[in-house]
């Protein structure tokens, strides 16, 4: 029987409950919407609450699959009400934490009210399954990868790290969770949107813990050979897929050899231009850099992973850097600010995972204070310091560390792309409008994982076509996110029906898609939509900043041409 | 032969990486990554990358973002 751990900082309890019979079916942001949901209609939280105040609550959870042997069942969820946004908010993460979990037979960890006093705390785990929270103020103000080596020293090896740097102790809005990866132990996973470490910051609580358990939780099945079947068949057409995939075989910055030709690649603040030099950011020089450094790619985040996107960053001396060096943050970093090297990029990453802030905030923030004339276009030095700044609480760093709409409202920007707060990522809504639709309309604030409408099937397509992709990648995402990682999903589709197959396994019940695509996609949505509308959202806030729908793209004379009234015809539940 | 992804094409000397992917009908002006053997061959390397008998070909489109 699966279990959760209630925590109440109030009282500095922990306490080990039998898991709700009620959310067994439920995993990931399925389970995050109908939770938060609860609570408000239990009376125990009104969605104008203050993110920072006592009735938020910390959400860890795994997805529904999880304690199975399916690729990519151990993603984490992260969630509550946004520090950032003031809307729902699920972060979804690799790394070994949902693993760890699983073993020790949890679904679920919540975090509630504030706590009696100012010291910092960490929840550990351990390999007997007794949780506890301990003393953390030895870790006051270290960066993730001293909090992690703290924990190594304490622990051994065997662990799994989840923790706030000096930004979520400062419950700066752009505030991460750090998660450790499987193998390597760098904190180099994030749950990083939308201000999640400053919730985790203002409980007081620095780290989680988990060690692996002497005797790990076995899953119960209802019908274990059905499971295993539709598990089989589907874990083979992702690994088989995994072979000719990009992110298999470069990592995720491949995606910068399409958007760069297509006008999607941020340019210059979202300029709309194209970038010419984008081949000192792409996979031909992040290839070079791996052979002859000593760095990696095809690496899992966490075990059983056939895709392995991940990678390992090393420095011209062949030394560490970074790990987890991803598409958006080359992006923002990169072309976004006219800075056109990998390697003061990948410094940018790794500071940002030690800082514990999220890159998509924070590359977007730098290229708004470059436009306003605060740091110089390309001056990647001057990011590198700001970044510093924002690590050591001094300067403009505490206005960094609140993200781009801060920076923008500081120092008077008028052009400031975030969408419900949070900072737009990596695709020019101009020249992916399906993607527009998504950071227009999404629960979750500007999200490109909630519905990425790029790709030879939609780059086309008139604006109906493209609003009807987004609505219908918006549910898929949904459960996609409740159950694995969306890039093994995208392998799956054409045998997507055994989803259902391997819900009716686990849990009993019909073999029926639809207790997926309805009750963990469509059902969330509503939910998430719900929560936002009586936290005091509207349509007003499903719209993009001005200057898309003003502007032209240079590269193809395209503006973001949905206004909020078409969009409410178009995009309907 | 020369595997390039499911197919196969017969080897001969001074055949080289661009011969192979015309042979296969790969589009390479569209978002297209390459490698042989395991190792990326950027576009600019093509007509100049000679392949040897068994050698193994993958292409790749990007058609998503992450």
């Amino acid at each position: 029987m699966w279990s959760k751990l209630v925590i109440d900082m109030s009282k500095f309890t922990v306490e080990k409950l039998p898991y709700d019979e009620a959310y067994l079916q439920l995993g990931g942001r399925a389970l995050i919407a109908n939770y938060m949901m609860d609570l408000v209609k239990g009376g125990k939280m009104d969605p104008k609450c203050d993110p920072l105040g006592e009735q938020n609550v910390l959400i860890f959870c795994t997805g529904v699959l999880a304690g199975t042997n399916f690729t990519t069942s151990h993603r984490i969820s992260v969630g509550g009400k946004s520090p950032l946004t003031g809307t729902i908010k699920e972060c979804s993460s690799g790394g070994y934490v949902a693993k760890l979990m699983a073993e020790q037979g949890l679904r679920m960890i919540t975090v509630h009210n504030l706590p009696a006093d100012d010291k910092l705390r960490y929840l550990h785990i351990g390999k007997d399954g007794v949780a506890e929270l301990l003393d953390a103020e030895e870790l006051r103000g270290l960066g993730s990868y001293a909090v992690v080596d703290a924990m190594r020293e304490k622990y051994g090896d065997n662990i799994s790290v989840a923790c706030i740097g000096p930004a979520g102790e400062r419950k700066y809005k752009a505030a991460s969770i750090q998660l450790t990866e499987f193998g390597t132990l760098h904190p180099s996973r994030v749950a990083a949107r939308g201000g999640i470490g400053a919730l985790m910051g203002v409980k007081g609580l620095k780290a989680v813990v988990i060690e692996k358990p002497t005797t790990p939780y076995k899953v119960e099945y209802a019908d274990e050979a059905m499971f295993k079947d539709a598990a089989k068949e589907l874990n083979a057409m992702v690994a088989n897929a995994a072979k000719v995939d990009p992110f298999h075989n470069f990592g995720t910055i491949s995606t910068i050899e399409k958007t760069s030709k297509d006008g999607i690649l941020p340019v210059k603040n979202f300029s709309g231009r194209l970038y010419k030099d984008y081949k000192g950011v792409g996979v031909e020089q992040f290839m070079a850099n791996l052979a002859t450094r000593g760095g990696c790619n095809k690496k899992p985040c966490q075990p059983g992973c056939a895709v392995q996107c991940s990678n390992i960053y090393h420095d011209k001396d062949g030394n560490y850097v970074t790990s987890g060096f991803e598409y958006e943050t080359i992006a923002l970093f990169g072309p976004n600010c006219m800075i056109n090297d990998l390697d003061k990029i990948a410094q940018m990453d790794r500071m940002c995972d030690d800082i514990g802030v999220d890159t998509i905030e924070m590359g977007d923030a730098c290229a708004v204070a470059m436009e306003c004339d605060y740091i110089k276009w390309g001056d990647a030095d001057a990011v590198l310091g700001l970044l510093e700044d924002m690590r050591n609480g001094v300067g403009f760093g505490n206005v960094l560390g609140n993200g781009c709409e801060a920076v923008g409202l500081e120092l008077g920007a008028k052009r400031i792309p975030v969408v419900k707060h949070q900072a737009i990522s990596g695709y020019d809504p101009r020249n992916t409008k399906g993607t527009g639709i998504t950071y227009a309309t999404c629960p979750q604030g500007a999200d490109h994982t909630a519905a990425l409408t790029m790709g030879r099937a939609f780059d086309d397509a008139g604006r109906a076509a493209q609003a009807y992709a987004s609505n219908k990648l918006q549910v898929a995402i949904c459960f996609s996110d409740s159950m694995m990682c969306l890039f093994a999903f995208s392998h799956i589709v054409p045998k997507m029906h055994l989803l259902g197959n391997m819900m009716a396994g686990l849990y009993g019940g019909p073999a029926d898609i639809t207790r997926v695509t309805l009750g963990l996609g469509v059902k969330t949505l509503l939910t998430e939509r719900a929560f936002n509308k009586l936290a005091g959202f509207t349509d007003e806030d499903d719209k993009l900043p001005e200057f898309f729908y003003n502007e032209r793209s240079e590269a193809t004379g395209s503006k973001f041409d949905i206004n909020p009234v078409e969009l409410e015809v178009l995009f309907d539940f | 032969m020369i595997k390039v992804n499911d197919f196969s094409i017969p080897y001969h000397e001074g055949i080289t990486l661009l011969d192979v992917l015309k042979e296969a009908n790969t589009d390479i002006n569209g978002p297209v990554l390459v490698t042989v053997g395991g190792v990326f061959v950027g576009i600019d390397s093509y007509k100049d990358t000679l392949l040897k008998d068994g050698d193994e070909v993958l292409t790749m489109r990007v058609v998503s973002g992450g």
